[in-house]
């Protein structure tokens, strides 16, 4: 190991690479989506966005192949990661919470179903395991939709598939998760 | 088989599901019925779970608020036409009309559309229904639901009026508010009242508030719903309390009590003031005020009319007695008493919420006497007599004097104590300290010398043991007092003490020694050098001749080598003065130093950016859509060189905010007190900024001193790489630097902030313009920015400070970290004033002083 990469916390990635460009891309994106699901400044969630990107980031970095990796891959793994670190930080404040007789935590007013009933992200987490076995591909739709912000046109290209095909997925997981946090 | 949640079976029934699912979707309502039917007789529980999917597909269940909005797959069956809507859902009927959930033509979006019925649209009915919707239609409030459109349709039968009103989702308030704080509370009424008050203003009166008709939507805010045609659907109390009894029995519990008395006529605004305040006691007490529920409409009627509500305090332990006092007033039987607006019942509530005196008053004793004597005449008449002739008794009276007596040694003991910790408080405002502040300190001064004589001796008491044993229970008030006077003699011993270093009587003693000798030390120590930056700046061709006086509180540090632009030093709490190498004329800046601030050339300084023209003037690909150019003229200002740091930040508030302390180290670097201050919030900033006679830069000055002349996307040219080495925004930048005793060391790029001032200063000399961590600025963050609105001189776009309703505030932000975007020149972020950020940090900015200021003869 040389010297220059001992002191460092970033990856080094050479100043231009694609790929430093795609970290500064992806932090960015990070970025935005950390924001967009915990509300801005996330003190509702007791959760700091910055954090979640942070953290996100961090375990991203110990991917051996990290560097090598397509925009394809390094989004479904980042979506992946932030579904992770959430569900990590919301049961860590649940386990905090519940000493202290709370209601099991739930993120965020932002996080909610749209007649206004809190999600709790430890039960969609729940459910989205169910989901990952009955059918792993709309798992993955959910996933990258959800925590990776993209939308079903980008998703289809991404698992290879037809627009047509993500958006029935997306239709039958949305519908059943619904009727599974209801 | 059913042990085992993921078995092949679930899997093949899941699949069967979702085929269903598709196959029902394509459907078209009648079909898909028929369709259900036939799987209800062949599989009863696939047809259940099915038509569970189809009302969650059909509800279009965001699962997440974030989701992008995309509407439904299915348009939800419709119910019928009426004019250019397409009738979804009965959302309610009355015996006036009904209201549909309905789907506007073009534009397309959902609406609540209320009908007349035809058979009551007689012809004053129509007219007061078109005033009413004339008036709706000047009202805009977000916490009001809006009229897009009314008119009157001619259907066979006659004339048939109809508006069309925003159909809001969110959640009915006594639900939505389940498990918020007293002040979540509060902030929520304020707005109602604020959305009441504005429909008053233009004389709709809403006549039927009630927690059904507010709606709490998912940011929290407040709507109230049928506004103006409460009075459509209810129109007659009466019949409506026979005919309607399960839904009028809810109105009824908002209903103030001369509206109980059906007169029309008599109904006006407080007639909501009282509604508001129904709402405001059942959030805080979880009660209603007066229990109508199980009861005939008569006794209602009569309870709502006669029944004194119990008193908040009595029912929620510790409540504040002005909160108490804003219900009860909202809520008194006689209107005459109530809050005269929705906005007076606001306001008071905004005052409690900031800590000011409300100005309602609580009913006096003879008040409540006199609603006793009123009620029960005949009973006063006869007792008054005994209790004139007891109150007069002669030993009563001497009792009570030398009761009164031994009190007023007790109050002015306990009053000394009161006033220490009013000083303390007053402490925190008594800045900056200068010598325009120098009668305010010097008074406080005196206050505080004369109370330290009579309390001094009092100490003594605090080493002798308590009477009680410390883990006795306290049962008894004496102890209870004992225990209390005692913390507080404790305070006040720790205010006195002489080592105390922040907020004590020393402190005080400090500030107005500086404050006495600012001047002095600031420009009279160093006039020579005054004289020369004074002569210098007017003719350095940077300025245009600008002449200046001396600045109060500031040091010449001369110009800088390569920007040409004067540098000063601030003194004060910060820190201690840097010095110029002799070498290459840079600064020793390091954790010790105070502020350090740049004299910026005025100018017109040209804001924003675009994406929209490449040919046009900054253009700049990182553009987000909605930013745009404006410009303003700035005059010359000061504007710090550096960020202000963690040590600077310790030093004057006494605590170190930063998310990275000094000492947390990633070998072999090392956070030190020169690392910018962080996870502080706008307020924090600008008291810290306005305690040192500074201010902080509005987002117009920060721009124009980051641009420093240049109108390229990022100050160091086009593309995004030209940043290398002067800004921390990208993960890969690494840099090097001297810090105050000319070590040279090293700082990775990260995502964290590095010291301050060590990437490369832009061509006006200042340090982390594009980003090392983000900055607040001064004003309020709006998404368009028109250069008539910011004002000239310093650039200040709108009112700094706006009434606080509660909604969330948010300030301009420069500058980025992890993010290319935002280091570009142009842009603008927003951030909730109360957030406390770890990448945010902030600067300072000064005016120039037009005269020279603070000489004491």
């Amino acid at each position: 190991m040389d010297v220059e990469r001992e002191g460092s916390v970033a990856p080094d990635l050479g100043a231009d690479s694609p790929q430093a460009q795609l970290v500064a891309n992806c932090y960015e994106r990070l970025r935005i989506l950390a924001r967009r699901l915990l509300g801005e400044g996330g003190h509702a969630a007791g959760v700091d966005p910055t954090e979640v990107v942070h953290e996100c980031y961090m375990r991203l970095e110990k991917l051996a192949d990290f560097r090598n990796l397509g925009e394809g891959p390094f989004f479904v793994l980042a979506a992946t990661s932030i579904r992770h670190v959430l569900v990590e930080l919301a049961r860590r404040n649940g386990a905090a919470k519940r000493g202290g007789n709370f209601d099991r935590v739930t993120l965020d007013d932002n996080v909610s179903l749209s007649r206004g009933e809190r999600l709790d992200l430890l039960d969609l987490e729940e459910a989205l395991g169910r989901l990952a076995v009955l059918h792993p591909r709309q798992a993955r739709v959910v996933e990258l939709r959800l925590f990776g912000g993209l939308d079903l046109g980008e998703i289809a290209r991404l698992l290879e598939v037809a627009e047509r095909t993500v958006s029935n997925d997306w239709a039958m997981a949305r519908a059943w998760l619904a009727v599974q946090l209801g | 088989m059913t042990e085992n949640p993921t078995s092949p079976g679930d899997r093949a029934h899941y699949h069967r599901l979702e085929s269903e699912f598709h196959t029902l979707r394509s459907l078209a309502e009648p079909q898909q019925a028929e369709r259900l039917a036939e799987l209800e007789n062949a599989d009863p529980a696939l047809a259940v779970e099915l038509r569970a999917l189809l009302a969650a597909d059909t509800r279009g269940a965001r699962l997440f608020a974030s989701e992008p909005n995309i509407p439904a797959p299915n348009p939800q069956p419709s119910i019928g036409r009426f004019g250019r809507f397409t009738l979804l859902r009965r959302l309610g009927a009355g015996s006036m009309g009904v209201v549909d959930l309905a789907m506007q033509d073009a534009p397309q979006r959902r609406v609540a559309l209320k009908r007349m019925r035809s058979d009551a649209a007689g012809k004053e009915a129509v007219a007061r229904f078109t005033r009413e919707a004339d008036a709706l239609a000047r009202l805009d409030h977000p916490g009001i639901a809006k009229l897009y459109d009314f008119g009157i349709e001619n259907a066979d039968y006659g004339p048939q009026p109809w508006m069309a009103l925003q159909y809001v989702e969110g959640t009915e308030l006594d639900r939505a508010a389940r498990g918020w704080s007293l002040e979540q509370k509060l902030r929520l009424v304020a707005r109602l009242a604020d959305a009441v008050d504005a429909a008053h203003q233009i004389g709709i009166v809403h006549r039927d508030l009630k927690p059904s008709n507010v709606l709490v939507r998912d940011d929290g805010r407040p709507v109230v719903l049928d506004f103006g045609v409460a009075a459509f659907l209810d129109e007659d109390p009466d019949s409506a309390i026979h005919t309607r009894t399960g839904i009028v029995l809810g109105t009824l519990a908002s209903m103030a009590p001369e509206q109980t008395l059906g007169r029309h006529g008599s109904v006006d605004a407080r007639a909501d003031v009282y509604a508001l305040g129904v709402m405001l006691y059942e959030l805080i007490t979880g009660t209603a005020p007066v229990e109508v529920r199980g009861t005939t409409p008569g006794e209602a009627l009569r309870r709502i009319r006669e029944e004194e509500p119990k008193a908040p305090r009595t029912l929620v332990r510790g409540l504040a007695a002005d909160v108490d006092t804003i219900v009860r007033t909202a809520l008194a039987k006689e209107r005459e008493r109530r809050y005269l607006s929705a906005g007076a019942l606001r306001d008071d509530i905004v005052r409690y919420l900031e800590h000011r005196p409300i100005a309602a008053r609580r009913p006096s004793k003879r008040y409540g006497f006199n609603r006793l004597l009123r009620r029960n005449r005949g009973l006063f008449a006869a007792i008054g007599a005994v209790v004139v002739a007891l109150s007069i008794g002669l030993f009563a009276a001497l009792l009570a004097l030398q009761r009164a007596v031994r009190a007023e040694v007790d109050a002015r003991r306990a009053a000394d104590l009161e006033l220490v910790g009013a000083i303390e408080r007053t402490l925190e405002d008594l800045w900056p300290a200068t010598p325009e502040r120098l009668g305010e300190l010097e008074f406080w001064l005196d206050q505080t010398q004369q109370l330290e004589t009579r309390i001094r001796p009092r100490f003594a008491a605090l080493d002798a043991p308590l009477d009680a044993p410390l883990d006795a229970p306290l049962n008894d008030a004496g102890s209870v007092l004992e225990r209390v006077t005692r913390e507080r003699l404790a305070g006040a011993r720790s205010f006195f003490a002489p080592d105390r270093q922040r907020g004590g009587a020393r402190d005080l003693e400090r500030r107005a020694a500086d404050a006495r000798t600012l001047h002095q030390r600031s420009i009279g120590d160093h006039r020579a050098a005054w004289d020369e930056a004074v002569r210098a700046i007017a003719v350095s061709p940077r300025y245009g001749g600008l002449v200046i006086p001396p600045q109060l509180g500031l040091v010449p540090l001369g110009p800088d080598a390569h920007s040409g632009l004067f540098e000063f030093a601030h003194i004060g709490p910060t820190g201690s003065l840097p010095r110029r190498r002799a070498t290459d004329e840079s600064l020793t800046f390091g954790g010790s130093a105070c502020i350090v601030l740049v004299l910026i050339p005025g100018g017109l300084a040209q804001l924003g950016h675009q994406r929209v023209d490449p040919d046009g003037a900054r253009y700049c690909d990182q553009a987000q859509p909605h930013e745009g150019l404006a410009e303003v003229l700035l005059e010359p200002f000061f504007i710090g060189k550096y960020a202000i740091t963690q040590g600077q930040y310790e030093r004057r508030v006494g605590r170190i905010p930063n998310y990275y302390w000094p000492g947390w180290a990633k070998p072999p670097f090392t956070v030190d007190l020169r690392q910018g201050a962080d996870s502080i919030d706008w307020h924090e900033a600008y008291r810290f900024a306005t305690s040192l006679d500074l201010i902080l830069p509005t987002a117009a000055q920060h721009e124009y001193a980051t641009r420093a002349g240049t109108s390229t996307p990022f100050w160091t040219g086009v593309a995004p790489e030209s940043l290398s080495g002067s800004e921390n925004a990208r993960l890969t930048t690494a840099a090097v630097y001297v810090d105050e005793d000319d070590r040279v060391l090293r700082w990775p790029g990260l995502a964290l902030p590095g010291p301050v001032g060590v990437y490369r200063a832009n061509p006006f000399g200042l340090y982390d313009m594009a980003g090392n961590g983000r900055e607040w600025c001064l004003d309020r963050y709006r998404v368009d920015r028109f250069s008539s609105e910011l004002r000239g001189g310093d650039g200040l776009h709108g009112p700094l400070f706006e009434p606080d309703l509660g909604r969330p505030i948010h300030r301009n932000v420069r500058g980025g970290r992890g993010s290319v975007m935002h280091s570009t020149s142009g842009a603008r972020q927003d951030e909730i004033e109360s957030g406390r950020l770890r990448d945010v940090g902030f600067r300072v900015a000064r005016a120039l002083d037009p005269v020279e200021r603070g000489h004491i003869p």
